[in-house]
């Protein structure tokens, strides 16, 4: 496979661990097999290329770790400040 | 000496070229108004123009395109107005054709009736006679004709200028903005200082020729409308009263042409379209067609930022295939073909060589830029799939919606452009997966777009999901060749 797009942002533990803990929040699910837990992969800045985007939005990669899914590779689209940006402790 | 008088051939052709010249100015200001905006270099960079003839400006905040930046001006002002550059460009050509012509008759009979010495000067005491001349002028008297000549020094060399200069000038600065010239000679092109180069300086001959028409009305008023019309229309100076309401009467017909051609085009565009077609069609195809690119642009010229027309598809499913870095896309090649494929990207980056191209981009609406665009020669795909006898085009579908994805465009639907199938085997037809060293990226077409160097840009279709092989364009859209031809009634054959 080629290189990494010029596009997407490689995301952190740390931050990778906040998206996970969105995905939780939300109740995300896989819409091919219905499956809770997902491996993070990259980030992808929407809010300047899509038209209908808020701009801090991002889609970040999703892969459903269940091994029988038929088409695993997802996405959850979250604001900069729920993942990215440093977060504020309550 | 050949006695210099108003032949009927030079009364027809003078006014032949009012009707002309006219239309070309009308229709070479839509053509303007699509990019209202003009550069020296290449790359059109935003910033950089010499001329600006919009007050529009552009959000940076979200990704804008030049479809955003087009003007509508007034159908007084261009040809047909409002926004239809694909009008514009059929009634350019098709009037340039028409003109070239009249051209090579008038420059024939010029020289085999020797009338050609009332415009060429053969002594150099015309200069300080022309400076006399003018001098005279300045102080509001007239000067007198050159001996045994119809004008006087300065005209002479103004119509000199013109005839021999102006003409040839925008005729070779407007085949340097052809795409295809480009591509086969762009040696060409570089002796006008690049495509942008030509382009303005294309507009810099407009506006000497609209300098030149408003002085000529000038002096014809000054000198005398009926005594100079009747020489233009009887050939010589007698029934003045005649003369005047003939001209009157010829020029309100030219002005009738136009309002009709306006309304032609903004009422029946398809039908302008379809009957323009007919003639620029065959001809493009005739002239044109056989320009295959040559085109090798060192790195040092690539363009910093490549602008863009079209925005990407604004559907989940594809950002999520871009985030995945788009290993779940596949493109479909079938159709009228012996086998159809389905390849991923990974796929399509293993077939064979990777071919790499730097090149010039010509966006249909003016602006250029330089790209290295590497991804598989097309016609590698084309072998593999083998197209059945039958098949006569390739139609390119798309990801990007149009009415939700470009609301500055007219229409909507899924975007496709359909080519002939002969240039799928063009040397630089390429089905690109990078640009400038690095993924192609989704403001671009990712993961995949058309290259024909060429053709105009609209034709290089980008994020590419199935390629069709077809027997005819009936049956797709409204069947003139493309989502552009059917919905902006652009023209089908866009090399230039």
């Amino acid at each position: 496979m080629g290189a990494i797009r010029p596009e997407l942002t490689v995301l952190t533990g740390e931050q990778k661990h906040r998206v996970l803990e969105q995905v939780g929040r939300k109740h995300g699910s896989c819409r091919a097999c219905g499956g809770d837990t997902f491996a993070v992969g990259d980030a992808l800045y929407l809010g300047f290329l899509f038209l209908s985007e808020d701009s801090d939005a991002y889609m970040v990669a999703l892969s459903c770790t269940n091994p029988a899914c038929s088409a695993p590779h997802t996405g959850v689209r979250l604001p900069e400040s729920e993942f990215l940006s440093p977060a504020v402790r309550t | 000496m050949t006695q210099l008088d108003y032949p009927a051939w030079l009364r027809i052709e003078h006014w032949v070229n009012v009707l002309f010249v006219t239309l070309l100015i009308r229709s070479g200001i839509e053509i303007l108004s699509t990019h209202p905006k003009l550069y020296w270099r290449n790359d059109s960079k935003p910033g950089t123009e010499w001329a600006r003839l919009t007050r529009k400006t552009m959000l940076t905040d979200k990704l804008y395109d030049t479809l955003d930046e087009e003007e509508s001006y007034s159908a007084i002002l261009s040809l047909p107005g409002h926004k239809m550059l694909g009008m514009g460009r059929h009634w350019h050509f098709i009037t340039v054709i028409g003109w070239i012509l009249v051209g090579i008759a008038y420059y024939i009979l010029l020289f085999a009736t020797g009338q050609w010495h009332r415009y060429i000067p053969y002594s150099w005491s015309i200069f300080p006679q022309a400076w006399n001349d003018t001098l005279t002028y300045l102080s509001f008297k007239l000067p007198a004709p050159l001996p045994g000549q119809p004008l006087d020094a300065v005209q002479k060399l103004t119509y000199a200028g013109v005839i021999f200069i102006l003409a040839p000038f925008l005729i070779l600065t407007g085949a340097a903005q052809s795409p295809a010239v480009e591509a086969r000679f762009p040696w060409y092109v570089r002796l006008w200082g690049g495509r942008q180069g030509a382009r303005s300086l294309h507009f810099l001959g407009l506006l000497a020729f609209i300098a030149f028409i408003a002085v000529h009305l000038m002096m014809i008023g000054l000198w005398g409308w009926p005594q100079l019309t009747a020489l233009m229309i009887f050939g010589e100076a007698r029934h003045l009263g005649w003369a005047l309401t003939a001209s009157l009467v010829i020029i309100a017909a030219i002005v009738l042409v136009h309002i009709a051609a306006t309304q032609w085009s903004l009422r029946s565009p398809r039908t302008v379209q379809r009957a323009l077609g007919s003639v620029l069609i065959p001809a493009r195809r005739l002239i044109l067609r056989p320009l295959a690119s040559a085109q090798h642009y060192s790195s040092s010229q690539l363009s910093a930022e490549h602008r863009v027309n079209g925005k990407p598809p604004d559907s989940d499913d594809y950002k999520i295939m871009a985030v995945h870095n788009f290993v779940d896309w596949k493109l479909e090649v079938g159709g009228l073909v012996e086998n159809p494929m389905t390849f991923t990207l990974a796929e399509l980056r293993a077939l064979g060589e990777k071919q790499t191209q730097r090149v010039l981009h010509n966006c249909v609406q003016g602006w250029s830029s330089i790209g290295e665009w590497s991804g598989v020669p097309f016609r590698e795909v084309v072998n593999m799939v083998k197209p059945l006898p039958q098949a006569r085009h390739v139609c390119f579908l798309t990801m990007q919606d149009t009415g939700r994805d470009e609301p500055s465009a007219e229409g909507s639907g899924q975007f496709y452009e359909i080519i002939d199938l002969p240039l799928a085997y063009y040397p630089q037809c390429l089905l690109a997966y990078e640009m400038n060293g690095h993924p192609l990226p989704i403001k671009h077409g990712a993961p995949l777009r058309l290259r024909i160097e060429n053709q105009v840009g609209f034709k290089m279709a980008k994020w590419i999901e199935r390629i069709e092989f077809v027997s005819t364009c009936q049956g797709i859209g409204q069947g003139m060749g493309g989502w552009r031809e059917d919905n902006v009634y652009y023209d089908r054959e866009v090399e230039i």
